[in-house]
This record gives structure tokens, sequence and C-alpha cells, in this order.
């Protein structure tokens, strides 16, 4: 039992860090403040969960895939802004299901043309960053859009098993089917193949448009979530707001361990990465601490991630080069002792 | 702001990853993109067309510059 824990630490020291680093952040907190361990701020830390999670989870997804969605702000935007135009008129389920179709296409559209122009993601989405921005900007008619009927936010904030609402639970959901395909299906693999050793994916047979359509689909898809969830929440849309995603899900990405070398990483990683910065911000603000001080904090936690990393990749290869020179002073010992074997023997 | 720097170097055809562009592109892409802005706001176009076109001219050249790119790699 003992052993197979180790083994599973040393097979990912990137995901073991990051669980321990959530739970370090969220025992220090526990222990300074009393009111931090309560079931009520786990609701908060919950309820920014679901937002922040699924642009990390969005952002994991494209870092695997070794690139990466620049455009999921101005996506989650417009799909804020459609859900919150169309609620009074058809429902809110309909109407996220129209915002959810809408960013998904978009990502799935985005993601041929990258495979289909053979350019980096990167170069892509600076454009559709801001084409989507200005689309939004047409969807909203450049107001905010407001519900008139208040009945959607409160039910999609209503507290249920004391620490989830609807919204959360539904991002729960979300999570663990994600993860269910990146782990046991073979797209999931293939966009871990794509990520990890691209050419050697190619020449292997994997076509590169499939596994990048699913993967920008899949971003497109949390992005409309999200923001779909955030306009629904607030009951309001703005088509320049939540420009802040992108940055925060990239933080959160990161500390839970994905490599930006791509190929590696994964769901739970995600989780546990916006779990922590969710704890840090939290607890920073209960204890009365001033916004740019969280900032602060956050780099630091990201450079202590990115200090092990960079740490364990140098050690990993290191023993790695030891093992091969070990092997080649062996196999020279053998091959010179069957020299003077074959010398020695008479005749 | 970094976005809309970030924007003019693409139109301007420069290659995010590195290798070829050169600092006439970039100018050329600042000058055309402002010039379109310009007379946008001229006509009396409010921010979202404005955003709009800027981000269509992004990803317009962007898909310009990779085929044609492409297409002169495969001559090779």
């Amino acid at each position: 039992m003992f052993n197979r824990f180790k083994n599973w630490i040393s097979d990912n020291p990137d995901l073991s860090f990051a669980i321990l680093l959530s739970i370090c952040v969220y025992a220090y907190f526990g222990l300074t403040n009393e009111l931090f361990p309560t079931h009520r701020t786990g609701f908060a830390i919950m309820e920014r969960f679901a937002v922040l999670g699924l642009v990390g989870l969005a952002l994991t997804l494209c870092i695997i895939a070794g690139e990466i969605d620049l455009s999921i702000g101005s996506n989650a935007a417009l799909a804020a802004v459609i859900t919150v135009r169309f609620t009074d008129s058809l429902g809110a389920p309909s109407a996220l299901l129209i915002a959810l179709l809408v960013s998904t296409s978009i990502g799935a559209i985005q993601g041929y043309f990258i495979a289909y122009l053979r350019v980096r993601a990167i170069v892509l989405t600076v454009g559709t960053l801001m084409l989507l921005r200005g689309v939004a900007l047409f969807a909203a008619e450049e107001k905010t859009v407001m519900l008139t009927d208040f009945r959607v936010p409160d039910f999609i904030s209503t507290k249920m098993l004391w620490y989830f609402s609807p919204a959360s639970l539904l991002v729960i959901l979300m999570f663990i089917i994600v993860g269910l395909f990146m782990g046991y299906t073979r797209f999931g693999r293939e966009i871990y193949a794509i990520g990890g050793a691209r050419k050697e994916a190619i020449a292997a047979g994997i076509s590169l448009k499939r596994p990048m359509i699913i993967v920008f689909a899949i971003s497109g898809l949390c992005a409309g979530l999200g923001g779909g969830i955030i306009g629904l929440r607030s009951g309001t849309a703005q088509a320049l707001g939540l420009q802040y995603v992108l940055l925060a899900g990239t933080v959160a990405a990161f500390i839970g361990g994905v490599s930006i070398m791509g190929g590696k990483g994964g769901v739970i990683g995600a989780a546990i990465g916006t779990l922590t910065v969710n704890f840090l911000n939290t607890g920073l603000v209960f204890n009365v601490t001033p916004a740019f001080m969280v900032q602060l904090y956050l780099g630091i936690l990201l450079i202590v991630v990115i200090m092990f990393q960079t740490g364990s990749r140098v050690f990993d290869e290191n023993q790695r080069r030891k093992q091969i020179l070990a092997d080649a002073d062996n196999l020279a010992k053998q091959l010179t002792k069957r020299k003077q074997f074959l010398k020695e023997r008479p005749g | 702001m970094t976005i809309m720097v970030i924007a003019t170097v693409m139109v301007g055809g420069n290659s995010i990853m590195g290798g070829y562009g050169s600092s006439l592109r970039s100018s050329i892409g600042a000058v055309f993109i402002s010039t379109v802005d310009n007379m946008m706001v001229l006509h009396g176009y409010n921010s979202g067309p404005r955003v709009l076109a800027v981000g269509l001219m992004i990803v317009f050249s962007i898909m310009v510059f990779a085929l044609v790119q492409r297409g002169s790699r495969s001559v090779e």
C-alpha cells in the first residue's frame, strides 16, 4: 500500500506537488483564521471555482496539446451576452444551450483553421480575440445587457449540500466527463500525443485536424459555459467584460502542474490548481490583505511551482544520463572481459 | 494596447515563430490598421464595428500569409 503510494508520487511529481501545495495553502489559512474552514467559505470558494475552474480546464487542455487559446475571454463574453439576451424570451436553459452551441462551434472552427493552415494557435487566436470581442459588441449593441426576471440568478446560486450550487455541480460534472474523455478514449490520448511529441505523432499516423478540433471545441465549450454561468449568476453581461479570465486561468493551469512543453498535466491538476488559487484569494481576503499583495503572493506561488517543475525535470534528466553512462560502462566491461576470454582461449 | 501592437505586427505579415519579418512590415501594418480605424471613426462607426474590422483584418492576413507561405514551401 505504502509502496504503491510512493510509486504514484514518483510517477506524477508535478501533480503531487500541486496537491501538497493546495493542502499547505488551505491548512495555513485554516489555522490562522477560524472562519476559513467553515462550509460558508467553502461555498464561496466553490462559486468562484465554477467559472475559474472551467477556464483553467480549457487552458490546461490547450497547453497539453502544445497550444494556447487566447480568445477564451472574448468567447466567454460573447456567450454571456448571448445567454443574457435570450434568457428573457426563450428561458434560461435554451438560451444557455444556444450560447454553448455558438461558442463550441467557434472553437471547432478555430481548431480546424489552426490545423489546416498549420499556424500556431497563438497566431490565429490573437485575431479571433479581437474578432469575437467585436462580435460580442455587436450582439450586445454596445450596451450592458440585463435580465428582467431575477428568478434565474436566484436558482443558479441556491445552496445544495452545504458546499455546492447548481452551477458548481454542473462544472464538477463537466470536469468528470472531460477527465474520463482525456484519460480513457483514443481521442483524448491523441491530444496528449500531439502535445508531447507532435512530429512523432504525425509520423505515427495521427492527423493533426481531429485532436486540434476537439481541443478547441472543448475549450470553446468551457469558455461558453463559464461565460453563461457568470451572465446568469449576475444577471448582466458586458461585451468588454471577462478579459481577466485568460490570465487567471493560465495561472491556475500552471499551478495545477501542466507543462508548458505540452503533453503533460491533466484534468485533476486543473481542478487542484484552480482550488489553490481560490484558497489563496479567499484566504487573503479574510486576512484583509490589499489587492496588490494578492497578486504578489500569486506570483510567488507560480514561481515556486515553476522552480519545482524545472528542478524535477533537471533531476530526471541527470538520473537518466547517469543510468545511460552506467549501462555503457557495464557493456564496455563485458566486452573487454569477452575479448580477454577469447584471447586466452587455447587454439 | 498590447493586443493592438501584436495585431499590427500580425497584419504586417511577420512570423510569430521568429525567423523572418522586418520592421518595415510592422510599420506598414501599423499604418494600415490606424488608417482603417481612423476612417471608420470619421465615418461615424461605433467601437463594435471597429473592433470587428481590426479582428477581421488580423484573421484574414494570418490566413493569407499562412497560405502564401505554405505554397512557397511546397514548391521547394
